[in-house]
Formats: C-alpha cells, sequence, structure tokens
C-alpha cells in the first residue's frame, strides 16, 4: 500500500494529457494487441477492460504505464492550398491499475485511474479555421474503485464506480480587429466532473476460451465553474465582458464483446468489437453567465454519430521471459462527414500495434508497445464552411510496469 | 554504461526522427492554362486603385484586389505588379482633400472620424509618382468608363469632371495622356477591367443632383457603350486576354443602405402637439388636393424622414391659402407653404445615402427653420442631396434611373466579354451575396456597415477582406474561362474594420 501512495502522490498534481478524442489507451500490453481486452486480460488492467474477469486472475498486480504521445497534422485549404500546420504538444495518459483480494476467494477489489477522454491541438497563427480554433486542449481523469466477484467457476462479475474528471481550454480568434490588425480573442477555460460505471460480464468456457462483455455508462460531464475571457478592442469591451460560463459536455456510454482464444499456453488471440453512443453528443451549448448584444450563447453543432470498434491481436511468448504482441484496430470515426471540423479533426482510422514484454522476475515485468495512427479526412463543413484535406500523424510509443504479488 | 549511452542515443534519435514525421500533403501546382499572365496591367476606379476608408493610403492599396491577384499570378508565370503607392505612413487623400477615415469615438459611441482633422495628405496629389512607373495598376479613384478614355484626365485646365489628380500623379504626360493609353502603352498580356460604377455612383453620391448619369450612347468619352468598346477594343488589339466585372446595385452598398427611412423616434407630447397643429392640418389640405399619401401623423417611434421631392408639383400656394382660409395669420400661413410645398415622407423606397445621418435633427441653415420647424428631416424637409429619391406616385425617381443605367452597363459588360471571350466576374451578385451573407471559413462576412466585415468606412469601398474575396471572385472567373488553376486567397486571415 505505501508504494501505491506515492504514485498517488506524483499524480495528483498533474492532469492526464492524452490526444484523440476517446481513448484505447489503459494497458501497454493490451495496446500492443490492437486495444483488445473485454474477454479478459493478464494483470490488474482487468478493473477496466472487464471488471467481470478481475476475479479469474490468479494473482494481483499493481501496473502503471505511460503513453507519450507524439502529433503533427496538416489541415490543407481546399480553395486557396494553404497548407497549416498542426504542432500539438507532447503529451503522456497515464494509467496505474491495482487489484487486491484473496485470489483462492470470489471476491476481488480494486482501483483503477486512467485517461479516459482528451485531445489537444495547437495550430499555427494563421490558420485557416482560426474563428473554429486556434488551441485546445481537453484532459480526462477517471478513478474507478471497482469490485469484481466470481459468481461460478466459470463466471465472473465486476463492477465499478467512475469518477471523471475533465479539464478544458479553447482558444479561438473573434472576426474584429483591434487598431494593431490583430484579431481579438476568446478563451474558454473550464473544468468538468461527472459520475458514471463501468461494469462487465466473464464466461470462461475453458482455459482455452472465454468471453466477455462490458458496458461502460456514458459520462455527462458538468462544467458549472468556467471562465470565459475575451481580449477585444478597448472599445467593444463591455460587450464581451469576462464572465462565467457553463456547459455539458456528454461523453458516450459504450458496450464491448471480446473473445480470447489460447489454443496453447504460449499463444493468446483475442477479438473485440465496441460501440459508442455518441448520439447525445449533438450540440454542445456554452452558457454565458452575461450575455450581451453581440454574445450570446455559443451552440457548437456536432450532431455525431455512433462510432464503431473492431480489434483483434495476438501474444505469443518466445520463451519464458519474453513475449511479443502484434493486433490492429478499426475505427469507425462518429463525426459525420459534412460536420469535420478543426477541432476534432476525426476519421476512420486502421491503427497497426506491436508490443513486446519481458519478465524480469517472477513478480516484475515490463512491457513496450507502439501504435500509429494516421488520421487523413476530407469534407466541407456545412456550419463553418471550412472546406479542405485534414492528415494527422499519431505515434504512441508506450511503456508499462507491472508487479504481481 | 557505454552500452546505456548508446541506447539512450538510439532513444533520443528515433525519438526526434518520430517528432518531426508531420504527413506529406500534395498540393498540385496551379497553372496558367490559356492566358499569359506575365504583363498585368488593371483597368478600373477607385476599388481598382485600393481606395478604402474614403482615401487612398499605403495599407489600402497593398491590398488591392489587382495587387492580391497579381500574388497569384505570379505563381504561373506573372511578371511584377508596380503600384502608385502613396507614402507608407501618410493619412491617405480623398475626393474632398480628407483624410482617410478610422473608427473613432464620439459623444461614448463608436463612429468613423477622420485620422487627422487637419485634413488629407495632399503631398499625395502634388507629388507625381510617375517616375516609378509605368504602373500595372491603373485604377483611378474617382474615373468613369467615359474618362477612362479621356486624353488630358490629368490636366487641371481641363477643369472639374474632366481632370482627375489622382492621375495627374502617376501619368508622365498629364497634359495629354489617358488613362487607357498609359495602360495600353505597356502592351500587357492580361488585363482586368473594372469600371462604370462612378458612372452612376457619382450621381448616386450627390442625391441625384450633379454628376448626370453617363448616357448608354454617344460616343468615346461621352457614352458609356463607346467608352466600353474603345477600352476593351484597346486593350485586346495585341491579343492580350483578360478579366472583365460588371458593377453592382447601389442596394447592396452600405453606403445607402445602413440609414433607414424611418428612424425618427419622437416622445409623445411631441408627437401630439406636431400632428394638432403641423402634420394633421397640412394632411387635410393635401387630402383636399388629391395628395394626402405625401405626409402622415407622427408616431412615437419610427418615423420616416420629412425629405424635399423636386419631382412632386409645388402645393405651396395651395397650402398657405387655405390656411389663411382657416385663420392661420398670414406669415405663419406662408412658412408652412414654403416648407410644404414639396415635402413629403420618406418611403423604404428611398436611399437614405450615409452621411445623412449626421444632420437628422439637426437644424438647417435655412432662415425659414425657425422653431419647430428648426429639425431636418423631422419638421424640415431634407433637400434632395441629403435623398437618393425611390419611386413615389408615377414620377420617375432617381433610384429607378440608377437601376435603369446599372442594369444597361451590366448587359453592355456582359455583352462585350462574350463577345471577345473574355472572363467575366459578376461583381453585381457577389456584392447581392454579401448583403445576405457569407458564411466563409467559420467567419460571418456582411454587408452590415462596420461590423459586417466586407466594407470599409466610406460604406461603398472594401476592407482588406472585401478586397480579398473579391479576388477570389476574379480567380475563379479566370479559372473557368481560360482552364487555368490559380489557386484562391485564403481570405480567412484578412482583416474588416479596426476597432480602437
Amino acid at each position: 500500500m505505501k508504494r501505491l501512495l506515492i504514485i498517488f502522490l506524483l499524480l495528483s498534481p498533474t492532469l492526464l494529457f492524452a490526444q484523440g478524442y476517446q481513448l484505447n489507451l489503459q494497458s501497454v500490453q493490451q495496446t500492443g494487441m490492437g486495444g483488445v481486452g473485454a474477454a479478459g486480460t493478464q494483470d490488474a488492467s482487468a478493473l477496466y477492460y472487464n471488471p467481470g474477469s478481475a476475479s479469474f486472475l490468479k494473482t494481483n498486480s499493481i501496473s502503471g504505464g505511460i503513453y507519450p504521445v507524439i502529433s503533427k497534422g496538416t489541415f490543407t485549404d481546399r480553395a486557396s492550398g494553404k497548407v497549416n500546420n498542426s504542432d500539438n504538444p507532447l503529451v503522456t495518459p497515464l494509467y496505474l491499475h491495482a487489484l487486491f483480494g484473496d485470489p483462492s476467494k470470489r471476491f476481488r477489489y480494486g482501483l483503477s485511474i486512467y485517461t479516459p477522454f482528451g485531445s489537444t491541438m495547437k495550430w499555427n497563427n494563421d490558420f485557416t479555421g482560426h474563428f473554429e480554433i486556434t488551441k485546445i486542449s481537453l484532459l480526462s481523469v477517471a478513478f474507478q474503485p471497482t469490485v469484481s466477484y466470481k459468481v461460478t467457476d466459470h463466471f465472473g462479475i465486476g463492477a465499478g464506480f467512475v469518477y471523471g474528471y475533465g479539464h478544458l481550454t479553447l482558444d479561438k480568434n473573434i472576426p474584429l480587429n483591434e487598431s494593431d490588425g490583430s484579431f481579438a480573442n476568446a478563451k474558454i477555460k473550464t473544468s468538468a466532473k461527472s459520475y458514471g460505471y463501468n461494469i462487465g460480464a466473464y464466461y470462461e468456457f475453458s482455459n482455452k476460451f472465454s468471453m466477455g462483455l462490458t458496458y461502460r455508462s456514458a459520462l455527462k460531464m458538468k462544467a458549472d465553474n468556467g471562465n470565459a475571457t475575451f481580449d477585444v478592442p478597448s472599445s467593444l469591451a463591455a460587450q464581451f465582458p469576462n464572465q462565467k460560463i457553463t456547459a455539458r459536455l456528454p461523453l458516450p456510454d459504450n458496450w464491448t464483446l471480446g473473445l480470447k482464444y489460447s489454443p496453447t499456453n504460449k499463444l493468446i488471440i483475442e477479438a473485440d468489437f465496441m460501440t459508442a453512443n455518441w448520439k447525445p453528443y449533438d450540440t454542445i451549448t456554452i452558457h454565458y453567465s452575461t450575455p450581451t448584444a453581440n454574445l450570446t450563447d455559443t451552440k457548437l453543432v456536432r450532431l455525431y454519430k455512433r462510432a464503431y470498434s473492431y480489434r483483434i491481436g495476438a501474444q505469443y511468448a518466445f520463451n519464458d521471459k519474453v513475449v511479443g504482441r502484434v493486433g490492429v484496430s478499426y475505427n469507425k470515426s462518429p463525426i459525420p462527414n459534412d460536420l469535420v471540423n478543426p477541432d476534432v479533426p476525426d476519421a476512420d482510422r486502421l491503427n497497426p500495434s506491436i508490443g513486446i514484454g519481458y519478465k524480469v522476475s517472477d513478480r516484475f515485468s515490463l512491457d513496450a508497445a507502439f501504435v500509429y495512427e494516421h488520421i487523413k479526412r476530407s469534407g466541407e463543413n456545412r456550419i463553418s464552411h471550412i472546406n479542405g484535406d485534414y492528415k494527422f500523424n499519431l505515434y504512441i510509443p508506450s511503456i508499462a510496469a507491472t508487479y504481481k504479488f | 554504461m557505454k552500452n546505456k549511452n548508446i541506447v539512450l542515443n538510439i532513444a533520443a534519435v528515433v525519438g526526434l526522427g518520430l517528432y518531426s514525421c508531420r504527413p506529406t500533403t500534395s498540393v498540385p501546382t496551379p497553372v496558367k492554362g490559356s492566358a499569359d499572365f506575365s504583363k498585368y496591367v488593371a483597368i478600373g476606379n477607385s476599388i481598382t486603385s485600393g481606395f478604402a476608408d474614403a482615401a487612398l493610403y499605403y495599407d489600402g492599396q497593398m491590398v488591392s484586389y489587382p495587387n492580391l491577384l497579381a500574388q497569384k499570378f505570379a505563381e504561373v508565370g506573372g511578371g511584377t505588379f508596380i503600384q502608385p503607392l502613396v507614402p507608407q505612413n501618410s493619412v491617405g487623400v480623398g475626393s474632398t482633400g480628407n483624410s482617410k477615415l478610422v473608427l473613432g469615438i464620439v459623444n461614448g459611441s463608436l463612429s468613423p472620424v477622420p485620422a487627422d482633422t487637419k485634413g488629407g495628405d495632399l503631398t499625395i496629389w502634388t507629388n507625381s509618382v510617375a517616375t516609378s512607373g509605368p504602373f500595372n495598376n491603373m485604377g483611378v479613384p474617382g474615373a468613369k468608363a467615359i474618362t477612362t478614355v479621356y486624353p488630358g484626365y490629368g490636366n487641371p485646365a481641363n477643369g472639374a469632371g474632366k481632370y482627375n489628380p489622382f492621375f495627374t500623379r502617376m501619368t508622365t504626360a498629364p497634359a495629354t495622356a489617358s488613362i487607357l493609353g498609359d495602360a495600353a502603352a505597356q502592351k500587357p498580356t492580361f488585363f482586368s477591367m473594372f469600371i462604370g460604377s462612378n458612372d452612376v455612383l457619382a450621381y448616386a453620391l450627390t442625391g441625384g443632383t450633379s454628376d448626370a448619369i453617363s448616357p448608354s450612347s454617344g460616343s468615346a468619352g461621352i457614352g458609356f457603350d463607346a467608352s466600353i468598346d474603345a477600352i476593351v477594343n484597346t486593350m485586346t488589339a495585341n491579343g492580350a486576354k483578360g478579366v472583365i466585372a460588371n458593377i453592382p446595385d447601389i442596394t447592396s452598398i452600405p453606403y445607402f443602405t445602413t440609414v433607414p427611412y424611418n428612424p425618427v423616434p419622437l416622445d409623445t407630447a411631441t408627437a401630439t402637439s406636431l400632428n394638432t397643429q403641423v402634420f394633421g392640418p397640412i394632411i387635410q389640405i393635401l387630402t383636399a388636393a388629391g395628395q394626402g399619401s405625401r405626409l402622415q401623423l407622427l408616431k412615437t417611434t419610427n418615423n420616416p424622414l420629412l425629405i424635399k421631392d423636386e419631382s412632386l408639383t409645388n402645393l405651396s400656394t395651395a397650402i398657405t391659402t387655405a390656411l389663411v382660409g382657416a385663420g392661420v395669420n398670414a406669415q405663419q400661413a406662408g412658412l408652412l407653404g414654403i416648407i410644404f410645398g414639396q415635402a413629403r415622407h420618406a418611403t423604404s423606397a428611398d436611399l437614405i445615402p450615409l452621411p445623412t445621418s449626421s444632420i437628422i435633427g439637426t437644424a438647417p441653415s435655412s432662415p425659414y427653420a425657425v422653431s419647430p420647424f428648426n429639425k431636418y428631416g423631422v419638421t424640415y424637409p431634407l433637400e434632395d442631396s441629403y435623398v437618393l429619391r425611390g419611386k413615389f406616385g408615377s414620377q420617375t425617381s432617381e433610384v429607378d434611373s440608377i437601376t435603369t443605367a446599372t442594369a444597361a452597363y451590366n448587359a453592355k459588360l456582359k455583352a462585350v466579354a462574350a463577345s471577345k471571350g473574355l472572363a467575366f466576374v459578376d461583381v453585381n451578385a457577389f456584392l447581392a451575396q454579401v448583403k445576405t451573407g457569407i458564411h466563409y471559413n467559420g467567419r460571418d462576412i456582411s454587408a452590415t456597415f462596420v461590423t459586417g466585415g466586407a466594407f470599409s468606412l466610406d460604406g461603398i469601398h472594401l476592407t482588406p477582406l472585401g478586397n480579398a474575396m473579391l479576388a477570389n471572385k476574379f480567380i475563379d472567373a479566370i479559372n473557368s474561362t481560360y482552364s487555368s488553376t490559380l489557386k484562391e486567397i485564403d481570405a480567412s486571415t484578412y482583416i474588416g474594420v479596426k476597432f480602437p
């Protein structure tokens, strides 16, 4: 427990950063295998991937990992051919899973801390879409105390309570010019929080074959104490008073169905199907506490659709010490074609991944994985009329340490 | 230890390598198509010159649409584009010797004010820059289609209307040269012609009191059509390709649409007393003469402006006689007869020029403007120069004359472009679109004065943003006619009006 407390202290002053909108970066082992895990994982990360499977793990463990996400992108304006660059700050989603309880008993418990959602983006100064966004950073962290119960020798269920905390900053230009010709600027900064749950059921047909089903509830992030600050010409300052804002960010619920097949004790093959209901993410309203004639509620029309992910991955043990992992996931974007926007230029993605695990001792192991994501999307937003090609490369190396006890 | 360093070095190299891995983008190289942009000359008026905020000044010239076009032409073999630039830090000069307008705060409200109250930079007119020419940008503020062909348009001896100091400064032969001659002498391979607005606008700007609309017929220098033919034939004589723009309807520009015809509020007591003592009786008399629709009783809000319509039958005598008959003393009756003889309330067909807003409600300098008839546009009619008269009854209106002339000019411009196979820019349609509102890269652009983003503080000329949007219309027209693939300008970083 003492070790855990120290890690907590290190984590607590900083927020967890992330890139992308919904992250599946909660275990380096699973990341190497395409992000699968609903039909069981190999350590305490089961608390996140399927709480129902955690009670089947033969040892307790603490596992922590970090993902330095490197991303660079471009937006090419269709009409002018101007190439805009997005140089995004290095961000590092983190996780920590700890599983406790007597492995010989039916009841286990634990805690997961992870980064469920996130996004950062910083566009160059004369960005074509600067009235939509110049900089965005959405950071979140979830705390999930969890219990897992082995109902029968083949069937387990589990449930976790999720406390989600997020922090959003959003910068954009306002189409008004200062006397020196520079553009006015608006910045919105808010924290948001929400409660939810993560439940899972797990069935082990045999030591070779198992399946799992999980449901993660929606997180209706409430931002009740945000700030909007405006840098506008002084003659218009009265129209743009700095003020409190409120907003709701409904993050989606999702279902995951997973299968695991282990034909030999050297090989594990897993596949997951995930679907996230982004439909509540339709229009995000930023409500100003002190509206003026020129400053009314900002409505961000998103109208996201249901998203799907298909994931498959395998792990092969080369010997007692070293395992290799490989996987791939295909993710269908929730963003409609006519609503692609430079704040979250998401696209359908095919993400290959590889990983390696090294067992330092019976109790201690190290893992590393690497995911490559390429985002390519073209379209005209029917509201902002920003029209062009988005391309992003994301390189996500990761490293984790796991201690079993 | 050594091994560890190697590992660290490799990690650092890999890390840096990844960090620089931006996705590759391939933007097709633009091509010139069947046009040759190596020598581009622009013919036009103030809009072409980069005039904005009621003056010709450096920052405006830098974003003139021909200068913006030339930057895009340069990507497909276009040559240098020389403009008759004014000094960089000058307040500029406008048609009345004024300085450029800036947005200032007057009595606590934002209002356009001269950058220099002492006036504009007259050295711009007197210091010739002809030696740094010839100029690719031959846009001359105030030029009409008919004056573009005038020889000696830079000669002060020719007198008002046939002489233009903005041309004097840029020609090597003010006494004899014409704009067209100086443009053609450069032997352009490509030209643009956006001329003709002033052939109607100059009339409109004076409220229809001077600067008669150029007739369509008549020889070059007198008639619009022949002048346009002269320009286009001369410019294409050596096989040059080009682009022709038509002219906007005046109802697209904020100068004529910002001030409503009915802006007058009154308190209840004033409205009641004016109705009882003045408007009620006068309306009765007018009704008896079959002209009751000229005036209406006053309310507390949105009263129309009181204007003098010179096309109306003068009913002074009838009014005076009727009032005397009703027992009003002769002096009072005579005064009302003079004031209301040709007065009527404005209707939505009338256009109120922007500068009129500053005199509404002020005291006229007329000896007849005694209380309560000392409020311009409320109890004392605005003279013809403050109003562009719309249709009222069966009279031909100033607005109608302008609309008719504009349509005729635009028919001619379109026909010339078609017959010569030149690209055609429908500026009229573009500005109508701006009036409706354009959504462009996350920004709303409209013709709303000051805040719309497209029009500068004079309400006629464009902002940098407006010029960039206009240049894109030229680019689109050129591409579709000459199979070129010029890229548009990313106008989203161009600015509108600057606020203090």
